[in-house]
């Protein structure tokens, strides 16, 4: 190779990265422009180098890492946090599914007495059974809040009928006093069971 | 002998965390940072990579340099945490930029004058535009051999790389370099 062919970019590069081939070696030993080719750019890379590890070590001083000493009792840190949520996870499960499991058991309760209330006798003797069972107290309750539905749908029976009676046709409605009649020809207001009036 | 010797030495050195984290952290720092072109990410990567170290020291055999074991370990973080890009769905709209204009300020005294800071600065500027434009692979080895001074054959088996396929990354990543350099010269 002589100085008017100088090194090609592959036999530059293979200089930089340390392997130079004999026929590089020997180029270089003679031409300037080729060696000032490399050192240019070996003094580029070595001011990166050198800036980008003052950066790091500046980096380093300003933002230190954690203490290893912190790091190495890191895992009984995070083995606490692991076991806090799980618990918590527990505990979010547990609490829905408790509160499922009760409205379950309210409405199964709420269903059973009106099939056995006929068969099993008496409030006091189903008091007694269910008392038994600490978990079931809330069935009385609920046993007892049937009675007193029982109760006001007799009370509201009794009404109906009082009104029925109240509507009866034997009793004067205060319209007959005047001798108004309905459109259909009966007497106007309660008249149900009067006979119809003759248009001829 | 001596392999056994500086394998003990080693093995030593890296039983005292926080003298290892003191010695190997800006090297590492600035390896897994320029690699990765995201400075909080690299700190990330940095500290998980000596928590490996730690953990995993007792697999360390001493056939290589505690720098260039470490390295090995941030190489195989990098990868993971690029496989780890590729599937995230919200990439990362901007990195934690590199900002090294300050940090020649800290260089050692022979280039303390103001017209060489400045000159460092500038060249450090141009190399670093060069680096953002390669992959991930050219710059990692890159930095290898010009950063932390591995030979060849080092990086080659560091990163488990036939040797003329990391000849090949270095030649890409050079010709980058030499056109950003001398295009701005």
């Amino acid at each position: 190779m002589n100085f008017e062919t100088h090194l090609s970019e592959e036999q530059l590069d293979d200089v930089l990265m340390g392997d130079p081939g004999l026929e590089a070696t020997t180029h270089l030993l003679e031409c300037a422009a080729c060696k000032e080719r490399i050192a240019a750019l070996e003094v580029s890379i070595a001011s990166f180098a050198a800036v980008s590890l003052a950066w790091s070590e500046r980096r380093s001083v300003t933002t230190p890492p954690p203490a290893m000493v912190a790091m190495g009792s890191a895992w009984p840190r995070r083995m606490s946090w692991a076991l806090v949520s799980t618990c918590l996870l527990l505990i979010g499960f547990a609490i829905p599914m408790a509160r499922h499991e009760e409205h379950e058991n309210q409405t199964m309760v709420a269903n059973e007495p009106r099939e056995a209330a006929p068969s099993k006798g008496s409030a006091p003797e189903q008091l007694a059974v269910i008392q038994a069972s600490g978990a079931q107290v809330r069935v009385a309750v609920v046993t007892t809040a049937d009675h007193s539905a029982d109760a006001q749908i007799a009370r509201d029976n009794r009404m109906l009928r009082a009104i029925d009676r109240e509507l009866d046709a034997s009793m004067q409605s205060p319209s007959d006093a005047f001798g108004a009649m309905a459109v259909g020809g009966r007497p106007n207001g309660h008249g149900r069971n009067a006979p119809a009036p003759s248009w001829d | 002998m001596q392999n056994v010797q500086a394998a003990e030495r080693s093995s030593s050195e890296l039983d005292d965390i926080d003298a290892l984290v003191r010695t190997y952290r800006p090297r590492l720092l600035r390896f897994v940072t320029f690699s990765i072109g995201d400075a909080d990410l690299a700190e990330s990567i940095t500290q998980d990579c000596f928590l490996k170290a730690y953990n995993g020291r007792g697999n360390f055999r001493g056939d290589c340099s505690v720098n260039t074991w470490l390295t090995s370990i941030a190489v195989n973080l990098i990868r993971d945490q690029q496989r780890l890009q590729k599937f995230r769905f919200w990439r990362q709209a901007r990195a934690t930029a590199i900002d090294v204009s300050d940090a020649a300020n800290f260089l050692a005294s022979h280039e303390s004058s103001a017209e060489a800071r400045i000159l460092a600065i500038e060249r450090t500027e141009q190399v670093q535009a060069a680096l953002e434009n390669l992959s991930v692979n050219q710059r990692t080895i890159f930095l290898m051999r010009f950063a932390e001074d591995m030979d060849l054959a080092d990086i080659a088996k560091t990163i488990s790389m036939p040797i003329n396929t990391v000849k090949t990354h270095l030649h890409r990543a050079l010709k980058a370099v030499r056109a950003q350099v001398g295009g701005a010269r």
